[in-house]
């Protein structure tokens, strides 16, 4: 497995999450040989290119046609093979959706399904290209298991956890080039078990994805006011780490979440219903998407009016604790 | 193989049928206790060709039914499990008792496909347009380790009204699948009447052969036709390969063949006593004695 460093993490963030996958696939092919891709005539837009062509017999493109993709997958993974389904978020959680439930979660299939340039990372080429709905059709699939990598050494740890779990995956892949770093040193990578990456007294701030480096930087913001915010890196989404959620409410008291997603279905919804289950007092607020189709405007822009900037997150929270 | 001797095959396999579709009607029977129908109509079309693939063409050990060599089917009309189960049960995946647990609580077998390798049931099907890309993949994987056997899909003519079946043809084609054998139940009808008023197929043939694919046209009803389909010296090489397999909805009881209400019905003891009758049991299901 590549080792995470200083200087890996800046290569993987020049080349965003999606290019860190494909270098991580073929770490991932040279150990394993049963290790298999499909795509639907985006291997360059989801970076299997380069797997294709170290691996050509372990390629298959399938045209455009997602369906079929997913469908083939699961004939590939029903044969014994570890299978790598990959377009964008919004054709794998969506177009396929009935495939991915039906052919794929309901046999427990091992097929990995990557939804590249999730939530609004598409920008100006608009709303079919947006995805801001996946994690809440994903959570709804029993045996479905939901990675949202926060940075290029997650989505290596990611892509390497999920060809050796036997099941279906949804890997989530968010943002664009040079994308934000979170990790520059080794860290313990466990499908289900939250990353701490701050502690904190007053407050917990749960980031997944591309918030998870704006969440810490509201963190430190807070930090030089004296106000204590634990992060939590909630890269695995379904299982969720109940434990760690059930303890930031207990010891904390209050809980932000923030996800480029939907304000409906997603992590905040997930984190919502442990909190109003374990019977805590704590306080919830959720950071995510509007619950409407936005104008179409840049990557940056829309970040920046969902108010999912590190400033913007940390006013929020200023706001709420009030 | 001599000529009496392939008269005995044909004799065998269409014993088999018979015997399948006696078992649908017990099995319809137990339908309508459990508060359900069955799927008579689509089932009792394609029995031939199962009994046919089942009891003479395919690869497979029921003992053994992870053997990783033995030759796959797909049932891509999921709905079609009345010409499916009994032939798995025949074959000896499990007793023939069992059939009669269909559609009831607890049961693995039910109105659709449920993947259950022990039961040798391949993938879990009966949303349509799916099991051929599953087919499609099977095959891909066979051909990338070398494994020489053959992947069998029996799709509902109906069924191709699925764009998603399309999408799949396409790949076979691509990929010069000639390890993956494609039926076509042809009965005309689908579950809302007569399938050319409601998209028109034909020429379903050409469809299928503009698409790269060799083509045979067969009567499915007649077992030489299907041995004669299936015989390795009409297996295409580097292409892939689809039976046209023109059948009649509800073949083998003379009140449910090209009657949709049998698409999926509630059997009364009188008709079911009928259909016994007209495959050469007794009216309570029995075997009668041949002279």
């Amino acid at each position: 497995m590549l080792t995470v460093n200083a200087a890996n993490a800046k290569s993987w963030s020049e080349i965003g999450e999606r290019g860190a996958f494909g270098k991580s696939l073929i770490d991932v092919a040279n150990e394993m040989a049963d290790v298999v891709v499909v795509t639907a005539d985006l291997a360059d837009a989801t970076k299997v290119r380069e797997f294709s062509k170290l691996f050509p017999e372990r390629f298959f493109q399938v045209g455009i046609a997602e369906q079929n993709m997913v469908g083939v997958a699961a004939g590939l993974a029903l044969y014994g093979k570890t299978v790598f389904a990959t377009s964008f978020a919004c054709f794998s959680s969506m177009r396929v959706c009935e495939q991915v439930r039906t052919d794929v979660a309901y046999p427990k299939l091992n097929v990995k399904i990557i939804g590249s340039h999730a939530g609004y990372a598409m920008g100006t080429l608009g709303t079919t290209h947006y995805a801001i709905e996946d994690i809440a059709i994903m959570r709804a699939i029993p045996n479905m298991v939901i990675l949202s990598p926060a940075d290029g050494a997650e989505v290596m740890k990611a892509t390497f956890a999920a060809a050796k779990y036997p099941g279906p995956v949804y890997l989530r892949f968010t943002g664009v080039e040079n994308n934000p770093i979170v990790h520059t040193n080794e860290f313990d990578f466990e499908i289900g078990k939250a990353i701490t990456l701050k502690e904190g007294q007053d407050l917990t701030i749960i980031g997944t994805g591309s918030l998870v480096f704006e969440v810490q930087g509201a963190a430190n913001l807070l930090e030089k006011e004296g106000i204590s915010a634990r992060v939590l890196d909630m890269h695995t989404l379904k299982p969720l780490d109940l434990e760690a959620v059930r303890k930031a409410a207990s010891e904390t008291g209050m809980i932000f979440t923030a996800e480029e997603h939907n304000i409906i279905g997603g992590l905040g919804s997930a984190v919502a219903e442990v909190i109003a289950e374990s019977g805590s007092p704590a306080r919830l607020v959720r950071i995510g998407t509007p619950d409407e189709f936005v104008h179409i405007a840049t990557y940056p822009t829309l970040l920046d009016r969902c108010g999912f900037t590190s400033e913007k997150i940390y006013r929020t929270i200023k706001t709420r604790i009030k | 193989m001599t000529e009496k001797t392939r008269c005995e095959v044909i004799a065998q396999i269409e014993e088999k049928a018979r015997m399948m579709r006696k078992l649908s009607v017990d099995m319809g029977l137990v339908a309508v206790k459990a508060g359900a129908g069955a799927h008579l109509g689509p089932g009792y079309s394609m029995t031939d060709i199962t009994a046919t693939l089942y009891f003479h063409i395919m690869k497979h050990d029921p003992k053994n039914p992870e053997w990783k060599d033995r030759d796959r089917f797909i049932l891509s009309k999921g709905h079609g499990v009345l010409g499916y189960y009994p032939a798995l049960a025949l074959a000896g995946y499990f007793p023939v008792e069992q059939l009669l647990t269909f559609d009831t609580d607890e049961s693995d077998l039910v109105g659709h496909p449920c993947m259950n390798l022990r039961y040798g049931i391949e993938a879990s099907t009966g949303s349509l347009g799916h099991g051929l890309p599953i087919a499609v993949g099977y095959a891909l994987g066979a051909k990338l380790d070398k494994m020489n056997f053959s992947v069998y899909c029996l799709l509902g003519d109906g069924e191709c009204d699925e764009g998603s079946v399309w999408e799949a043809v396409m790949t076979a084609n691509q990929y010069r699948l000639d390890n993956l054998v494609a039926f076509v139940d042809r009965n005309r009808l689908q579950s809302d009447g007569l399938s050319r008023e409601i998209i028109q197929m034909d020429d379903m043939a050409e469809k299928w052969r503009s698409f790269g694919w060799q083509v045979r046209e067969i009567d499915g009803h007649n077992i030489s036709e299907i041995m004669d389909a299936l015989h390795i010296k009409s297996r295409p090489v580097g292409r892939p390969y689809v039976i046209i397999a023109h059948t009649i909805k509800g073949k083998g009881v003379s009140f449910f063949e090209d009657d949709n209400a049998w698409h999926y019905g509630r059997l009364t003891h009188e008709q079911a006593q009928q259909a016994y009758s007209e495959l050469g049991f007794s009216a309570e299901g029995e075997e009668m004695q041949k002279c």
